[in-house]
């Protein structure tokens, strides 16, 4: 396994290399990106002028949500987000090449996936995570910051365990575009507010089925001061485990389906 | 108009095929009522009028970004592949017959959502709409769908002359984001946003035609904005044809 790792690193930081050759284009795309969330970003600040508080929870609240809805997106989409086209691999069959190589084949495949295409939502979200936290006037210590930093990379884990059930569900379906942009799109969007204000069967599912619940809305209950509003504290210190435990279930899963996966030709 | 027709029908049966596109295309549909429904539910909670406008209108926005759902990364592959040259020869032109194949298969994707979305309207207990605002809202819905249409098949010309569009689809979106009521409807808009919006294509796509379903838009103020919705979306189709016609000349196929 370490020596997958290993692996896994040098291809990627390979890619990453390969990415900056193009150095305009990766400039654009991630000022693309920064302007495409601070639209949304702006849209939150207008419906929170008119109307204060979403569900109890004001702007510079908001904010913090989906900054960290948008950092741990980033490093999902650094890590994960090229499972989204894994239905080109199963379908011309160069999947089969993963699996003849003398390391792990899922962590071949996410080896072609450039580790630095999350940076644009990490220049967002770090700039809204420091204005949310401004505003919000909450005092930031060290347990905090650490915290931010695990919970990103569980909130990561939690999203890219959902990136590879779409892959999965790629061996039977030879899909994965429309898994990501129906299923798992609009359901990252169900994060960008509190849960607290959907009915109390999808905020169960969001916690015990589909944990994204862990990726923002529980962590920020710590960043923000407000642990003892919870009716579970321990809940908003789970992240970084949830994590593990989702990537270890979406892995066994992922591990089951390949063994259906039939390649193309003879 | 014949040809037109087939290639809508084509757009229609293509959507058909894929299967598995449709039963996930219904749990889109669903969460994506829900994340709305939950978001207005809980700003509007006070004012139980105001909430079922808004639930109404939620439910006509949704519909019409089933309808909007427009496929042009295929064509930017088109372009940089360069099977854009076969179009050249072809006796109906490249916008008409992708805008036609489109709201083909838009089409069939929307009568695929009804179900849910009468569900909805249902499980939401709102009154049952009025016919006369149904109609309105239908013919808003066939400008709104020419508006994104055109609007966005033309930007992904842009690729023509630069063989890169990512970056001016994502600036559309984002002002659809802020201006077109997708979110945030015009009357909760800041006054000079809203302002803004009224005369921008994008209240075109969803805060027309859902504002007249709602009964937001009346009167006077319905009819300026649908003649100005109708005025967009004739603008875009108008840019569209010239933008096809100048890019031909202008194109060069890589390898060629």
């Amino acid at each position: 396994m370490m020596h997958s790792f290993s692996c896994y690193v040098r291809m990627a930081s390979a890619m990453a290399r390969s990415q900056m050759q193009y150095r305009v284009n990766f400039l654009t795309q991630i000022l693309s990106m920064v302007i495409t969330y601070s639209g949304q970003f702006i849209a939150l600040f207008w419906l929170t002028q008119r109307f204060n508080t979403v569900g109890g929870w004001r702007f510079e609240e908001i904010i913090l949500l989906y900054a960290l809805a948008i950092l741990a997106w980033g490093v999902c989409v650094s890590a994960f987000f090229g499972l989204q086209a894994f239905e080109d691999i199963v379908r011309k069959g160069t999947f089969d090449r993963a699996l003849l190589r003398p390391m792990n084949p899922l962590l071949h495949v996410l080896g072609s996936n450039s580790p630095i295409s999350g940076v644009g939502q990490f220049v967002f979200s770090i700039g809204a995570f420091i204005i949310a936290i401004i505003q919000a006037g909450v005092p930031m210590t060290w347990v905090k910051l650490v915290y931010l930093v695990l919970t990103a990379l569980g909130g990561g884990l939690i999203l890219g365990s959902a990136m590879i059930g779409v892959a999965t569900l790629t061996f039977w379906t030879v899909r994965s575009y429309v898994f990501y942009w129906s299923l798992v799109y609009p359901a990252r969007q169900l994060i960008n507010y509190p849960i607290s204000i959907y009915h109390w069967g999808l905020r169960l599912v969001l916690t015990f089925v589909f944990p994204f619940a862990f990726v923002n809305y529980f962590p920020a209950h710590v960043l923000l001061d407000r642990v003892a509003e919870l009716n579970y504290p321990v809940l908003a210190w789970l992240t970084p485990l949830v994590g593990v435990a989702a990537v270890a279930v979406a892995y066994r899963a992922w591990t089951w389906g390949a063994r259906y996966y039939t390649g193309t030709g003879s | 108009m014949r040809a037109l027709y087939a290639f809508v029908a084509q757009g229609m049966r293509q959507q058909m095929a894929y299967k598995v596109e449709g039963f996930i295309g219904i749990g889109s549909t669903i969460i994506w009522l829900t994340l709305f429904v939950g978001i207005w539910s809980a700003l509007l909670s006070g004012d139980p009028a105001a909430l079922q406008a808004q639930l109404i209108y939620v439910i006509g926005m949704r519909t019409l970004s089933e309808l909007n759902l427009v496929p042009t990364w295929e064509l930017g592959e088109k372009f940089r592949q360069g099977d854009v040259a076969l179009e050249l020869i072809k006796p109906v032109s490249l916008p008409v017959r992708t805008m036609a194949g489109y709201f083909g298969a838009a089409l069939f994707r929307t009568i695929r959502a009804l179900p849910v979305f009468v569900l909805g309207w249902i499980l939401l207990r709102l009154p049952a709409p009025a016919w006369d605002r149904t109609l309105l809202f239908a013919l808003s819905a066939i400008f709104s769908h020419l508006i994104t249409s055109s609007g966005l098949i033309a930007l992904s010309m842009i690729a023509l002359w630069t063989v890169q569009f990512d970056e001016a689809d994502n600036l559309w979106s984002t002002l659809v984001i802020l201006f077109s009521g997708q979110l945030v409807p015009l009357h909760y808009l800041p006054d000079w946003a809203a302002n803004v919006a009224r005369v921008l294509p994008f209240s075109g796509i969803y805060y027309t035609p859902s504002a007249i379903l709602s009964g937001t838009l009346q009167g006077g103020a319905l009819v300026q904005a649908l003649a100005l919705q109708a005025g967009w979306a004739f603008i875009l189709c108008a840019v569209l044809g010239l933008m096809w016609r100048a890019g031909g000349r202008k194109l060069t196929i890589q390898g060629g």
